[in-house]
Order: structure tokens, then C-alpha cells, then sequence
């Protein structure tokens, strides 16, 4: 893809208008550290660069936190607030540098095997406001479940993402493999838990990707863990066949035997660890 | 397609750059003179080419020109000179963390956004704020020691 011009709009309406009269050949820019990995073509577009919108910043309002699609990754990593876990996520992204040019918005217009915040907003049972005609709703089950770009045409255009806040009982971890330091994934893995008043599991998402085509739930994992108790869990004999089941594509040469070996391991250890935030008092 | 104009303040003054809308900011940067802003990697992992965009560290080889316009750029000519270095540099020839200086102009300009942010760093911050930029030739350390011994002669 080659760039032929670009225009700065200044509101959402003009975007879209932009959009509308560029029909096929126009693309929404955030911070634009993706596109070299595109496919290569001589195909022309024209860079509608969203950096202007008011979509920016970090609002915590009625135990949950709206985040503005344009908010970097760096501003992630940097917020802090009560119950605030994004910060566990943005670290792990690439280097200063890309934390300073990406966006979340960006992070989950398309599903590249790099992009973090899929995983770990789906866990999060994120919403996702999508500004279209009007402004609609999408919940990260939906809008991670193929290729998002495919919700985003005709000039749709992702406006804020909204998250829960970490309050008592409840508890998120995150996990990122990967070879080296800043290099991309090859396993992610997020789990958010809550727990009753007698400290048995009430909610449970454990989603895996990086190596799956799209983010996925291990939703009968989550089934067994519904109404246990904690203490009385023994995260070790789990069974986690489900993983079998799970389509693969392996990154860095690792084969699907050792991706699924790796899975298992991998969320056990996110699970005692969102289980035990939850379950402690380490949320003030 | 046609070129178009862009402008920017690039350490601190004022400039107007036609562009090609195609063009990456470290290939503009470079035809224009700045040639401390080095073409290494070309993909966004090494950090030669590190410009300061609005005080903040970006990978001037992945970013396009024209997402720089209206901003305010600084470039390693900017950050002293060969009579009067910066203090970050003079801590770095001084603890002999420079060998062959590829990676030192986004390396230094990366660590001049780190000390604006944090006068004080630790070493945790340190690694942290510096984690885009590699160097070859040092392993690091000479490096560390440098930026901390800047940290430490901060109030």
C-alpha cells in the first residue's frame, strides 16, 4: 500500500465524510505502526489521520473506566487509578517508542498476532462504543470473534472502550510470551475473576490468544470453575482438555504440540494469579 | 502523487518541508540536513532513528512525515554541541559508554525525554524509558552507569 495524500479531520463527522467520498480507497490512521506490516502492493490510499478526534484519555466513572480509542499505550501504562489494570498490559508492549505512537483503538481495529489488548479485553468483558450512523454498542465476545476491520467499515469508527474497575472480589492477570524482550507475542493469556462472599468463583473469563487465529475463551474450563470454592480448588489437576480442541498457529517455529503444552501451563499460572488478587485485599 | 506541504518546529524552529505523502519522517529528517537521526533497523526495533515528537520518543523510520506536521520535533542537533555537550552526553563520553556511536543520537535524545519526565530515575525507570533503543557494541552497562550518574548529579 502506497499513501497518495492525507487529511487531518477534526470531528468524527468529518471523517466519515472523508470516508464516504474516498469510498475504497481511504483508511482510518491512528498511530500507524502496523501498517508496514501490511501486504505489500502499489495500491494507493489516502490516510484519514484520526490523531484529532476527541477520542483521548481515561474517565473512571460508576466502578468502570471509558478509555478513549486515541489514548496511547504509553498513557495506559502511566494511569493509575483504583482497580486500574491496563497499566499490567501497556507494559508489555513493544518499546517506549511504539507505547508513545500506539493506540488501543489501533491495538484492536485489526487482530495481529502482536496485538495485546484483544486478550486481555475480552477477559475483561470489555465494551466497545462504535461510532456508525449513530453510536452502538459492541461486546468484546462480538467484536473479537473475527477480524474486527469487519465491523469497522462504511466508515464506522471505534470512539471508546469501556472496562470494569478491579474492585474487592475480584481479581485480573495477564501473561505475554514472547522470545526476547519488546519482541512480539507467541502467548497471551488473561483471566478475570470474581468471587461471592464466601469466596466462590461467581464469574470467570479465561481467554487465550497470539497463537489462536482470534481470542479464545475456554469457556468449559470456566463452566467447572463456577460455584467452587477457592481454597478448594486444586489449580494443578484442572482439566483443560478443552485446550486440545482449540485451533493453533504457531509462531518462532514452535510446533502445536508445545503451543498447547504451553497453554495449559500458562493458564494455570494466570488463573492462581487472578484468583488470588481476588480473593486478597489488594485493591485500595 | 502530488507533494504536499508540512510544518513543523524542529528544535525550535520554525520549518516547511514539501513532502511526498509517502515519505517516512526519518527520510524527510535526513534529505533536509538532520542527518544525526540514523536509518538503522528501518522497521521500529532498534531506536537509531529516535526523534523527540512533542517531547516524547518516536521511531522517526516507521512514521510517516506528514503525521509529524503541526508538532514540534528535536533532533540529536539540537541536544549540544562538540564545544558544549549536554550533560547527558559529557556523562556518557565520560564513562566511556560510547563505542561506536550509531545508536547514540536516539539513545541520548531518548534518555533527554526520560530526565524531563523524571529528574531522578531509578534503575527500574531507566531500563524501562530506554528499552526502544539497542546498542551493539557497550552491553548496556557503561550506559546505565552514565544515565544514573546523570540522575544522581540531578536536584
Amino acid at each position: 500500500m502506497k499513501i497518495s495524500d492525507f487529511t487531518f479531520p477534526c470531528c468524527v463527522e468529518e471523517a466519515q465524510a472523508c470516508m464516504k467520498s474516498a469510498e475504497e480507497s481511504a483508511f482510518f490512521l491512528a498511530g500507524g505502526t502496523s501498517i508496514r506490516f501490511l501486504k505489500e502492493s502499489d495500491e494507493e490510499k489516502i490516510a484519514i489521520d484520526v490523531s484529532k478526534l476527541p477520542f483521548v484519555g481515561i474517565v473512571n466513572e460508576e466502578n468502570a473506566y471509558e478509555i478513549g480509542s486515541l489514548t496511547t499505550i504509553n498513557d495506559l501504562m502511566k494511569y493509575s487509578g483504583k482497580g486500574w489494570v491496563l497499566d499490567r498490559v501497556a507494559k508489555l508492549v513493544g518499546t517506549q517508542q511504539i507505547r508513545n505512537m500506539s493506540t488501543i483503538g489501533g491495538n484492536i481495529a485489526r487482530i495481529f498476532y502482536w496485538s495485546d489488548f484483544p486478550v486481555a479485553l475480552m477477559a475483561l468483558n470489555a465494551e466497545i462504543a462504535i461510532k456508525g450512523h449513530e453510536w452502538f454498542t459492541v461486546d468484546a465476545d462480538t467484536y473479537f470473534d473475527k477480524q474486527p476491520i469487519q465491523k469497522l467499515i462504511n466508515g464506522n469508527i471505534i470512539g471508546f472502550i469501556e472496562i470494569p474497575e478491579i474492585t474487592k472480589g475480584k481479581g485480573f492477570a495477564y501473561h505475554k510470551e514472547n522470545r526476547t524482550y519488546s519482541a512480539f507475542s507467541t502467548l497471551n493469556v488473561a483471566v478475570y475473576a470474581s468471587l461471592d462472599g464466601d469466596e466462590k468463583v461467581e464469574s470467570i473469563r479465561i481467554v487465550v490468544g497470539a497463537c489462536t487465529p482470534f481470542p479464545v475463551r475456554l469457556k468449559k474450563v470456566e463452566a467447572h470453575l463456577i460455584g467452587k470454592k477457592v481454597s478448594e480448588l486444586n489449580i494443578d489437576k484442572l482439566s483443560l482438555a478443552e485446550i486440545d480442541k482449540i485451533s493453533i498457529v504457531p509462531k518462532e517455529g514452535m510446533t502445536k504440540t508445545y503451543c498447547r503444552h504451553l497453554i495449559k501451563t500458562k493458564v494455570k499460572d494466570v488463573l492462581l494469579e487472578a484468583l488470588a488478587e481476588a480473593k486478597g485485599d489488594c485493591h485500595e | 502523487m502530488s507533494n504536499k506541504i508540512i510544518n513543523l518546529v524542529v528544535n525550535g524552529v520554525k520549518k516547511e518541508f514539501s513532502i511526498s505523502p509517502n515519505e517516512k519522517l526519518l527520510d524527510v529528517l535526513r534529505r533536509e540536513g538532520y542527518k544525526g537521526t540514523k536509518f538503522g533497523c528501518g522497521e521500529g526495533s532498534c531506536g537509531a532513528c529516535t526523534v523527540l515528537l512533542e517531547g516524547k520518543p518516536v521511531y522517526a523510520c516507521i512514521m510517516y512525515a506528514f503525521q509529524a506536521d503541526g508538532k514540534a520535533l528535536d533532533t540529536i542537533e539540537g541536544v549540544g554541541s562538540a564545544q558544549n555537550p549536554h550533560k547527558i552526553q559529557r556523562a556518557l563520553i565520560d564513562q566511556g559508554a560510547v563505542q561506536c556511536g550509531f545508536c547514540m543520537p536516539g539513545m541520548i535524545l531518548s534518555a533527554k525525554s526520560m530526565f524531563e519526565e523524571n529528574s531522578k530515575p531509578d534503575e527500574e525507570f531507566i531500563r524501562t524509558h530506554m528499552d526502544g533503543n539497542l546498542c551493539r557494541c557497550t552491553g548496556y552497562e557503561k550506559i546505565l552507569t552514565a544515565l544514573e550518574n546523570v540522575a544522581a548529579s540531578n536536584k
